[in-house]
């Protein structure tokens, strides 16, 4: 005699059709005289047929109209290499070097020990030479003030 | 537009349908199933070269699938907010949920509850882990047998047997409680 739990089993697999002929007729000889079996059978049918009511799709279900035109023009837009930072990007970190290095070498130039004191190296553009002038003739103006300023005084106090 | 390769242009069209399909059983929205279907389809197109091909090409589609749809569904709390009125097809003048439920609810005297009852359901169908997941999927809403199941997950039939009868179990006692007149 086949026992309960085995016909448990074999009611799974009656709902699935995957029980052979004999194995069904022994399965139902079985619900005919195990009321406990035959609650089992009945709550697992419920369960499968609910689980298949609740997900069904209607009849001649299908993909929307348009649904991959939608697709593929979304993939263009997302795709990473059509993403506008996949050239940007370079570009951008490519400038970023060019500021700091240039940063670096104009720094590196002039070397500011105090202001008044400026000890420019060799220059390779014309624009960082204009500067320089303009700042040594700050300076040059600054230093010919205090050495008026010092003459008057020590002429003030000589008077 | 830049075209796509063809090897993945063949696959979005071979298997998008049956990947809609299966992420609509689900959520019950087209316009949430469309746009996770894509979702799909974008992952696949950035992460194809790193398909190992150790199940088919589907397998590895419907594993997202479920996993974007049930994240979906957990997150998003999406059915509660999915309305009667909203479309089952993109198209105007389309059949609702409504009207789909009305065809063939068991309880077509009260509309609202049986939209309960099935988003419960699929709540319930969600919450499995996922090898019990995909097993009650593709058998009970896909109405694959044991041996396509097997084939299609990479495993054997008595694997499948097992799992779909522990998630049927599973299921049964998560739903003991709901009103269900099958």
């Amino acid at each position: 005699m086949i026992p309960c739990d085995i016909h448990q089993k074999n009611i799974h697999l009656a709902l699935d059709g995957e029980l052979n002929p004999v194995q069904q007729a022994e399965l139902l000889l079985h619900l005919a005289g195990c009321a406990n079996c035959r609650d089992i059978q009945k709550n697992l049918t419920r369960v499968s047929k609910a689980v298949a009511w609740a997900t069904r799709v209607p009849a001649n279900f299908d993909l929307p109209a348009g649904f991959q035109n939608r697709f593929w023009e979304r993939l263009d837009r997302t795709s990473p290499r059509n993403r506008p930072t996949h050239w940007s990007r370079p570009l951008l970190v490519a400038a970023a070097v060019v500021l700091m290095v240039s940063t670096w070498q104009v720094a590196d130039r002039w070397k500011i020990a105090s202001l008044g004191t400026i000890t420019p190296t060799p220059f390779s553009f014309e624009s960082d030479r204009l500067m320089l002038s303009s700042v040594q003739g700050a300076i040059s103006e600054v230093e010919r003030n205090q050495a008026d300023q010092e003459s008057q005084q020590l002429l003030g106090n000589y008077l | 537009m830049t075209p796509p390769p063809e090897s993945f242009r063949a696959l979005f069209e071979e298997n998008s349908p049956k990947v809609y399909r299966i992420v609509f059983r689900l959520v019950q929205r087209t316009d949430v199933a469309e746009d996770l279907t894509q979702q799909v389809f974008l992952r696949a197109h950035e992460k194809l070269g790193e398909f190992r091909g150790d199940s088919s090409i589907f397998t590895w589609l419907y594993r997202m699938a479920m996993n974007m749809a049930v994240d979906h569904l957990r997150h998003e709390k999406a059915l509660k907010e999915s309305s009667l009125d909203a479309p089952l097809r993109s198209e105007e003048g389309s059949a609702t949920r409504a009207d789909l439920l009305a065809d063939q609810s068991p309880r077509p005297e009260n509309q609202v509850e049986n939209d309960e009852i099935a988003r419960l359901v699929r709540k319930a169908v969600s919450e499995l882990d996922e090898i019990y997941r995909e097993v009650i999927i593709l058998r009970e809403m896909e109405g694959l047998s044991y041996d396509e199941v097997a084939n299609l997950l990479g495993t054997n039939v008595q694997t499948v047997a097992m799992r779909i009868m522990r998630a049927r179990n599973q299921l049964k006692i998560k739903l003991k409680d709901l009103p269900l007149c099958f």
